[in-house]
């Protein structure tokens, strides 16, 4: 397992830093810069980066999408990115077993034309049209759902504006959104192949989403220690007192872990997607609980200044608290990973995901 | 990510590696009592069978009877640890073989190399004292030169290995004017000299570490390893050989999957807070392991890993007290039955897993550990 990023991997990763700081993210009005980072992202062709080139993407795998998802994290962006490219990729990996609307949503999707979305991944309603918390970029959006043996597209793909909006916590850019009942629905998927399909999608979501945490994990860490080393208290630097270096000690230590797992989560998941890889739920629950401490410790390091509402500290905050609550309860993700454990799989697991 | 050695290479070595371990088990090596004669002729005997395996010096360069190869060693560390494989030593494999490669002398390592790889020497190290152990540069150690040996009078404490160690790598004051840092020499002595004595320290485990005096001990000139008065330098190059600590990540998911397998046969699963628990404890132990292999991988880049190794000792750090905690949560008193009694759970080994979780001092506790990647890894003011 040597970790080291090639050449393209990191001309892509430094692309989508450049491009996501361009636009903004935390420091400006959010909202605003969605639309022109989701142009931004057909015209680079992140939105098909981890497609098949038959597919309409460009031969890459999750691996990319994650340094993308990660880069948008660390500006502060939350959009769609990582559910519709979850989605297409599953829906990509299917193979035959899609019908021919799925291929069709899977191109588009990959050209930005259309962006994906999971209804009810983890939400605690079942109700079968709700959409759960989104963050909205600025594509028309297609909802999937799963219905007994059935994957559907939940009518024609429609104008986010013309669902109904809440208001919640993370302000303008994100919108929980009632489907309407009354759309035609489409078959996708039928059979064994929509559960894996949607199982496969949930799963790649989450790790993109843990990426996308990590990446504001980042930006966090390096709000914390620039502060650390010009906020004077004492006659010293606050960096320089145990207690503050202990802090972002521990945000570091998170975030480089929680990077390393996802990042292999993600090569395995490239490779198996359909799979219930343990290093999977690792990822994702490891990721939560670092990026949660790390916005508690980055809060402590910075006092009363953080909580201002135009601080980048609360800007992050208000990004990030959707898309924990899209990975579920801490107490759901460990019980994931418990399952992996109880049933046995774990360093001579055969499937890659525990190799070297 | 680049892949130097083919992931499919690495898995077939991993397979094998895994296969020929599993083939090697013995119940003892999960009953005994640490370094009690019985554990340590087990782990004399698993580092014959390594040798003949090829396996033992992987790391180590091909001149030297080694292979070059980090990958191959680093999944035979994991693997070790996995599987529990018995000790003998450790240091001479791990730390001061690869030190006597880069700073010896071509005598030194013609005499002190081939029984290293052999498996025939263990060798300890001589660093920490009463007053040095986070700052070891204010160890007092001295050693004085006198025509043509050094005079070393003084005392070194919490020595692993020591009572059964051949040699010593010991740090040494030679220049008590200079800076504290730079008046520190390194020595490959042998332990049987006259003027030395070695006494134990019982630990919370069952190990046992040592007290180990020099009472105007002659070493001679020649033992003087690497450049004088640059010792200090030498043991943090040193130290740094041997930082991944793959085993130990390893080690604890077998631990975590003996618990799962005792709380899957006894209902204990049926609990959710087990089930959360155990799933909380391997999502670190998978990070953790990551953390370790980033060591490795700088390792192949030709780097040494500095703070991104103490991260990995960190982790280690930070999981033993969360392991305790956890398995005392579990268990509750019946975690507290001590090997040889009936109704000891997994035969007594959750007691012991207990206890050592307050093994966490070696190589600088929690804080201090915080304290270096703090600085080393972002640069944090001093005060």
């Amino acid at each position: 397992m040597i970790q080291q990023w090639d050449e393209i991997q990191t001309m892509l990763r430094d692309s989508a830093r450049s491009v996501c700081k361009g636009l903004g993210g935390a420091g400006s009005s959010g909202t605003d810069c969605m639309p022109e980072l989701w142009r931004k992202a057909s015209e680079l062709g992140w939105l098909g980066v981890a497609l098949p080139e038959d597919r309409g993407g460009s031969g890459g795998g999750l691996v990319e999408a994650g340094l993308i998802a990660s880069e948008m994290g660390r500006a502060g962006f939350f959009g769609g990115f990582a559910e519709s490219t979850a989605i297409s990729f599953a829906l990509a990996g299917l193979d035959k077993r899609a019908t021919h609307e799925a291929a069709d949503l899977v191109r588009q999707a990959a050209e930005g034309g259309i962006e994906l979305r999971l209804v009810q991944p983890f939400l605690h309603s079942q109700a079968p049209a709700e959409v759960g918390i989104v963050s909205t970029l600025s594509a028309p959006k297609a909802y999937l759902i799963q219905n007994d043996d059935e994957l559907r597209l939940v009518g024609e793909p429609v104008e986010s504006d013309s669902a109904e909006e809440i208001r919640i916590t993370a302000r303008r850019r994100d919108i929980q959104v009632r489907a309407r009942q009354d759309r035609p629905e489409t078959v996708l998927v039928e059979g064994d192949a929509a559960g894996m399909a949607w199982e496969a999608a949930n799963r790649i979501y989450r790790c993109l989403a843990a990426t996308q945490l990590s990446g504001a994990v980042r930006a966090l860490l390096d709000i914390a220690v620039e502060y650390s080393r010009i906020r004077q208290q004492f006659g010293h630097a606050i960096g320089s007192y145990q207690a503050v270096q202990h802090a972002v000690t521990d945000i570091l230590a998170g975030v480089d872990a929680a990077e390393l797992l996802s990042f292999r989560a993600l090569a395995a998941l490239t490779v198996s997607p359909f799979e219930a890889l343990p290093i999977a739920d690792s990822a994702v629950a490891f990721s939560r609980e670092a990026a949660w401490s790390a916005v508690i410790k980055t809060y402590d390091v910075l006092g009363g200044v953080g909580f201002i509402e135009e601080h980048p500290l609360s800007v992050y905050t208000r990004g990030m608290l959707p898309v924990f609550t899209s990975l579920g309860s801490s107490a759901l993700c460990e019980e994931m990973v418990g399952e992996s454990v109880y049933r046995g799989r774990w360093l001579t697991y055969e499937g890659g995901a525990y190799s070297s | 990510m680049t892949y130097h050695f083919t992931k499919n290479q690495q898995d077939s070595f991993r397979r094998e590696a895994a296969d020929w371990m599993a083939s090697e088990v013995k119940p003892e090596w999960l009953s005994l009592e640490p370094e009690s004669p019985e554990y340590l002729a087990l782990g004399r005997e698993m580092d014959r069978k390594l040798i003949e395996k090829g396996w033992f010096t992987l790391h180590w360069p091909q001149e030297h009877g080694g292979h070059d190869d980090l990958v191959r060693h680093a999944i035979v560390r994991e693997m070790e640890g996995y599987y529990r494989v018995p000790t003998y030593g450790g240091h001479g494999r791990y730390i001061v073989g690869p030190a006597l490669i880069e700073f010896g002398t071509e005598e030194q390592k013609r005499r002190y190399l081939p029984p290293i790889s052999r498996g025939e020497s263990v060798v300890c190290l001589g660093f920490t004292e009463a007053n040095a152990g986070s700052d070891l540069a204010a160890m007092q150690l001295k050693a004085i030169e006198a025509e043509d040996h050094f005079v070393v009078t003084g005392s070194k404490l919490y020595i692993t290995y020591g009572h059964y160690s051949d040699s010593m790598l010991l740090a040494a004051r030679t220049d008590p004017t200079a800076l504290p840092h730079k008046g520190v020499s390194i020595f490959l002595i042998d332990m049987k000299l006259p003027g030395i004595s070695v006494r134990p320290l019982h630990c919370l485990t069952g190990h046992r570490i040592n007290e180990v005096h020099f009472d105007d001990v002659r070493i001679a000139k020649d033992t003087l390893l690497g450049e004088r008065n640059r010792g200090f330098y030498h043991m943090t190059v040193a130290l740094n050989y041997e930082r991944s600590g793959l085993d130990l990540p390893a080690k604890y998911m077998a631990q975590l999957e003996d618990v799962a397998e005792h709380a899957r046969q006894t209902g204990l699963w049926k609990r959710a807070d087990v089930r959360q628990t155990i799933g909380r404890l391997a999502a670190y132990l998978d990070a953790w392991r990551m953390i370790c292999w980033r060591v490795v991988s700088l390792q192949m880049q030709g780097a040494i890993p500095s703070w991104e190794a103490s991260l990995a000792q960190l982790y280690r750090k930070d999981f033993n007290p969360q392991f305790g905690k956890a398995l005392l949560d579990i268990f509750g008193p019946e975690g507290l039955v001590e090997r040889g009694e009936h109704a000891a759970p997994l035969a007594g080994r959750i007691e012991w897993y207990i206890r050592e979780a307050f093994n966490n001092h070696g190589q600088g506790g929690r804080f201090v550990t915080r304290n270096v990647i703090a600085r080393r890894g972002l640069d944090m003011p001093r005060t």
